[in-house]
Order: structure tokens, then sequence, then C-alpha cells
């Protein structure tokens, strides 16, 4: 039986298959003619992998204060108000476009609510993925320790934490973007090099160093990788 | 519909650290943006990390990526994939860990909706990866009813269009043991379905009370399991107790009958019978569950057994993660669904490992690592339901295990096939299944 086949009482047949490639193009071209729709549908297109971004970059302090689902929201809308500058802002692809408005939203929701505190308000913007780098850091910090949750681990998470954060520390804010971008947003290479602004070469090269480099600060804490 | 055209507005609340000067007469017709695609993929890429994004899609896609095929292909790199792959399948295990707690708690613990449509909810019975599910009152008419809601926090717009295709896919199914849909519905943003209440419990709770030495359950003891799930609001518990005297003085002196003990084989295969009897039904119409599992399979206080879930089979955590890495759902699942195959005897090896469990009370597979699990299910053998409890009979185990063959062409090809097998166990269940296999054979050849 094929997979897809399913009997439908109305007639009306939907199709849930994931966008095709053409697809997405042509509700591109529509976007950049000003076509709200496929904003909607590419949004949607989108979704998970932007709420992945979300939940990466999202502030531990600001859990159970801020709905991940409202933050797209609103990203959503700014896009809609921004649907017009899509081209001017972003030449290089739909995606790279949302998710900058998904991190500029978020940046601004982390002042909204933390204000001064905000480790992105009031900063310098070094680095092109539009995080500073201290905040990929913590973010980086806080998922990797994600994974100890068993009481025993969670009575040595604030040591090991502390040592994670040093060793995080210890490696270079490409590094640590390149890691972020690759893995916890799941860009792909060639994202992550226009994200950068990096040849693809260089991206790729940057990302094998970075694991490598992960590798070495992980293995010199103690019990680190063994924790599981 | 028209595009209406974008209007200017430069009170953008969020700032945008790139601006760029707008031309506000340029009507240039753009077509298309460069893709990625067009160029040669990862040329001149770090030969390694072309592995290891190979590497990551695989895993990412719920697959199980061995390194040492990796070490095969490109051999001079041998020590860089031995050393780094591992990190890169770990930081996947502990994002996805993050991801699927974060999901979870993004669904409200408590729903304050009062009505759906023209349903007033009355308590949560359940939940699941695919949504939670309501005691309700359908009020112009007054009878109580279940609804299922798809909560805003799930999925966008396509899981909606989903959602509600998949009812009505369910909607279509006509048969005495498959829980008939009769409404859909949209509110505020959110999709529901209204169905029939079952007051039975899943087949997992059963496992579970058998589990916990329980050795059978009458009709009153599934009521009461049903009416103590999970109630939030203690208005509307008051009322189901007080529907509960109402149904218990009807009940009269039935009540104390068994309707399954952890022993009774006759019984499982009665349920076995049932089920594949709907899955039958199901399969002509063209339509598979995908998601057979013991939570999906209702006992009622009758002993009938009802399927939920049909046609809304494709887990909605697939369009969380792209990946259907979910444990729960996992381990009921055939091994070609892992890598997107799904036929009529994948539904089949399900109801397998659904009645390996009901017979032995353990998991076909116990791991509860997500990994090892996926791991286990394609390519370790389970212990035989006899080495587990001796006392299930020799037939019945070698229907078991036929339908849990890894291989799909081993298994029962048909619903139809496993429920002619039943049948002539339950016509003779001590005889040597062997013989009455024969006999069929015998039967075919002739």
């Amino acid at each position: 039986m094929p997979r897809g086949m399913v009997v439908v009482s109305s007639g009306e047949v939907m199709t849930h298959q994931p966008l095709t490639e053409a697809e997405i193009d042509e509700l591109v071209n529509q976007v950049i003619r000003g076509d709200r729709e496929a904003l909607s549908k590419l949004f949607d297109h989108f979704r998970v992998r932007l709420w992945r971004i979300v939940h990466f970059r999202m502030d531990s302090r600001l859990a159970g204060r801020v709905d991940t689902d409202d933050v797209l929201q609103e990203a959503y809308l700014a896009a809609e108000q921004r649907l017009k500058h899509f081209l001017y802002d972003s030449p290089q692809g739909f995606f790279i476009w949302m998710r900058l408005i998904v991190n500029q939203t978020l940046v601004d929701v982390h002042r909204r609510h933390l204000g001064t505190q905000s480790r992105s308000a009031n900063r310098d913007r070094s680095l092109q993925s539009g995080w500073p780098a201290d905040s990929t850091s913590f973010s980086l910090s806080f998922h990797l320790l994600g994974h100890l949750t068993s009481p025993s681990q969670a009575a040595m998470r604030a040591e090991l934490s502390e040592q994670l954060n040093i060793a995080l520390g210890s490696m270079g804010d490409l590094d640590r973007e390149v890691l972020a971008l690759r893995h916890f947003e799941e860009l792909t290479n060639h994202e992550a090099s226009v994200v950068l602004g990096l040849t693809e070469q260089a991206a790729s090269a940057r990302y094998m160093r970075a694991i490598a480099r992960l590798k070495s600060v992980l293995i010199a804490i103690p019990g680190f990788m063994e924790r599981r | 519909m028209p595009a209406s055209p974008p209007r200017p507005d430069d009170d953008d609340s969020t700032d945008f650290s790139l601006r760029v000067p707008i031309d506000p007469g340029s009507d240039a017709d753009l077509y298309g943006l460069p893709t990625e695609a067009k160029v040669p993929a990862a040329c001149g890429h770090d030969p390694v990390e072309r592995m290891a994004t190979e590497f990551l899609d695989a895993l990412r896609a719920g697959q199980q990526p061995d390194i040492e095929e990796y070490v095969k292909q490109l051999p001079q790199k041998e020590q860089e994939i031995r050393e780094l792959f591992p990190l890169i399948a770990s930081l996947e295990d502990w994002k996805h860990d993050r991801e699927a707690e974060a999901m979870a708690r993004d669904i409200p613990r408590e729903f304050r909706i009062e009505r759906l449509g023209d349903c007033r909810i009355l308590r949560e019975i359940g939940r699941g990866g695919m949504g939670v599910v309501f005691e309700a009152e359908q009020q112009p008419i007054g009878r109580r009813v279940a609804v299922k809601l798809l909560p805003r926090q799930i999925g966008g717009q396509t899981s909606r269009a989903r959602f509600r295709s998949e009812a009505q896919t369910a909607a279509a199914l006509k048969h005495p043991y498959i829980v008939p849909i009769y409404s859909f519905g949209e509110q505020d943003g959110m999709c529901f379905y209204v169905m029939q209440l079952i007051e039975g419990i899943g087949l997992n709770r059963v496992i579970e009370l058998f589990r916990q030495g329980n050795g059978s359950l009458t009709a009153a003891s599934i009521r009461q399991q049903f009416h103590e799930s999970n109630s939030i609001d203690p208005a509307a518990s008051m009322e189901v107790q007080k529907g509960r005297k109402t149904i218990s003085t009807i009940d009269g002196p039935g009540t104390s009958a068994r309707i399954i003990r952890s022993d009774a084989w006759m019984q499982i295969v009665r349920i076995a019978l049932q089920v594949a009897d709907a899955m039958r039904y199901a399969h002509q119409q063209g339509v598979l569950h995908r998601d057979i599992k013991p939570a999906n399979l209702l006992l009622d206080p009758n002993g009938t057994v009802w399927i939920a879930d049909f046609g809304l089979a494709r887990p909605l955590e697939e369009g969380f993660s792209h990946s259907p890495r979910v444990a729960g759902t996992l381990r009921y699942m055939a091994p070609e669904q892992f890598s997107g195959q799904c036929d009529v005897r994948s539904d089949l090896y399900s109801l397998g490992a659904t009645l390996y469990e009901l017979c032995t009370l353990r998991p076909l597979y116990e791991t509860t690592d997500r990994r090892l699990l996926l791991a286990e299910i394609q390519t370790s053998t389970p212990p035989s339901p006899r080495s587990i409890r001796p006392s299930i009979p020799r037939g019945l185990e070698v229907i078991i295990q036929k339908a849990v063959s890894r291989e799909p062409s081993r298994r029962y090809q048909t619903a139809a096939e496993l429920i002619a097998d039943l049948k002539a166990f339950a016509r003779s269940p001590r005889r040597n299944p062997f013989t009455w296999l024969k006999d069929k054979l015998r039967r075919r050849s002739s």
C-alpha cells in the first residue's frame, strides 16, 4: 500500500508533505512581491528550526516567564512589518532573514525582561551572529549541562557549570559561535558561513577545529564525558 | 488570495542593526534568490567535515549511523573520526533531551478551557505527544464525549492541517472496535475533535496494574481507574463522582465479573482478535494506523477493546524534531519504520509487540535509552515469551513471535492471516502449534 494513501470523507484531499525546494523558491518569490500568505507558509515551514534557535538562545533566567511560542509570534509580526525590506536585509536567503528577525526579537525580549542585566544589552555586537560572545558561551554551557539530570548529577551541576564556563571561555569566540550554529541551531555549513561571513571552506575547517577544541576542554573536566 | 502591497512603515518596534535605504521607486521584478543547492555542495570542504555533516544528518533523521562506515570511507582520517564523531553524537543526544523537555514544558500543565465548540469541558483525562484529551459534555444533546485538543504550543499551520486531515481520515472509519469521531472544530487557533467517550483504560495501564500484582481487572475496577484518571477541576470531578454512582446502580450484578486476568490467555486472544479485526477493516479502507501501542488500545468495562487515534498516527513529535526519536512511540515501531517505510505489516508488528508485553508484562525491548532502543529494535532478538512466563501457551507464543519478526516478509502479511491463526489457536489452545500450522500448510497446498 502506498505510504500516503488515505481516505478522506469529505473528498477534500489535503497533502501534508513538507515543501519541496521548488515550492520554497516559489514562495520566496511571492514574499519578495510582498505576499503575506506566502510569508506565513514559509514561516510555518521553518518554524521548527526557528523554535530551536529561540530555545537555544533564550536566557535560562527567562524560563517559565517567556513562552518560546510568544517569541515566535512576535518575530512573525516583525517579519510581516519588514516584509518589503526582506531583500535589502538579507539577500542571502529567506531562512537567514527569518533567523535575523527571530534573533533581533529575542534580543528585545531579553532587554524587556532583564533590562541592563541582559547579556545582550548595551554590548558590542562583535559577532555576525548578532549575539555577543559571552551570551553564546552561557547558552552553550547551559545546554551542554542539560544531560546531567539525575539527583547526584544535579549536585555536581553547579561545580561542573563553573568549570565548563571557564573551559568554554578558553575557546575562541568564533569556535564557540560555529558550534552553536552547527549543533544547537542546526544550521548547514553554508548557512553558518553566511552568518559568520566566512567562505564555506573556512567555515567547514573552523567547525572541525571547534569540535576538536571542545573535545579537549570537555575531557579536561574530570568526569564530564562519562557522566551520562 | 492576491497579495496586498506591503505598506511602508518605518516605525518598526524592533531595531535592526542592518538598515539599508529603501528606494521607494524601485519596482524591479526580482525573481528568486541564489540558493545553496545550486552550488556544487561541499566543494573544498574539509573532508572530515563533509563526513561529519552526513553523520549529523543521519543522526537527525533518527538513524543509527555506524562510525566504522565513515572510517572505511576516509581511512586516512581514522583517528580524527574516532575521536570526534562520538562527541558529535553526544552533543546531538544532549540537545535532543533538552528540546524534548522544553516541548513538554511548553504545553501548559493545566488548561483553563471551559468550552470547545458546543462542548463543556469537564476534566482532562489524558495527554500524549499528540495532544490533550478531555472529558466533556456535548451540550445541545447532553451526551458525554471525549475531546482531543491540539494545543497551540504544538506545531504550526502544517500540524493543524495534518491534525484536521487525520481527523477526517479517522472519521471515515466505521467499525465496532474503532473509536468513532463525531466532529472537528477550531477555536482560538486551536484544533480539536470530538469523539465517543470510552470509559476505559489503555492497555498500558492494564499492563502496569498487572505488573503491580493485580491479577485481574473487573468492570468496576476499570471504571474506577477511568474516573480516577487525572482530574483537574474539583467541581467537574464532583460531577463525575455523581455520574459514577448512577453508573454503578445500573451496573447491577455483572460488576464483579472479571474482564481480564493476566494469565487468562483466551481473554488476551479475544483482545488480539478485536484489534486485528479493526485493523483488517482499516487496512481494507487504505488506512494504516502507524502507531499501534498499548496506550492506543482502550479496554472498556464490557471487555471491548477500542483502537484510538486511528489515522492520526504520524506522531506530531515528528513535526518538532524532524525525527521519530521519541522513546514512548518508538518502542512498538517496526524496524523498517525508522527508514520511513510503513505498511500493513508494520501495523501488525506493533500489535505483536503489544501482545508480547500484555502476555509477558515486559516490553519487547526494555531499554529506556533512545539510542540503545533503536539499535535493539534493529539488531537484537528479544527473549521468547515463554522464557519469561512459561505458562504462556506454545501456540500463542508462536503467533506473537511471528508477528514481531524483524524481517517483514516473515511476519503476518495481512491482518486476516493473523486472525486465522488466532482463531485456530482459540479452537484448540492445547494443541501443539506446529500441528495446526502444518494443517494450514496442508490445506493451502491441497
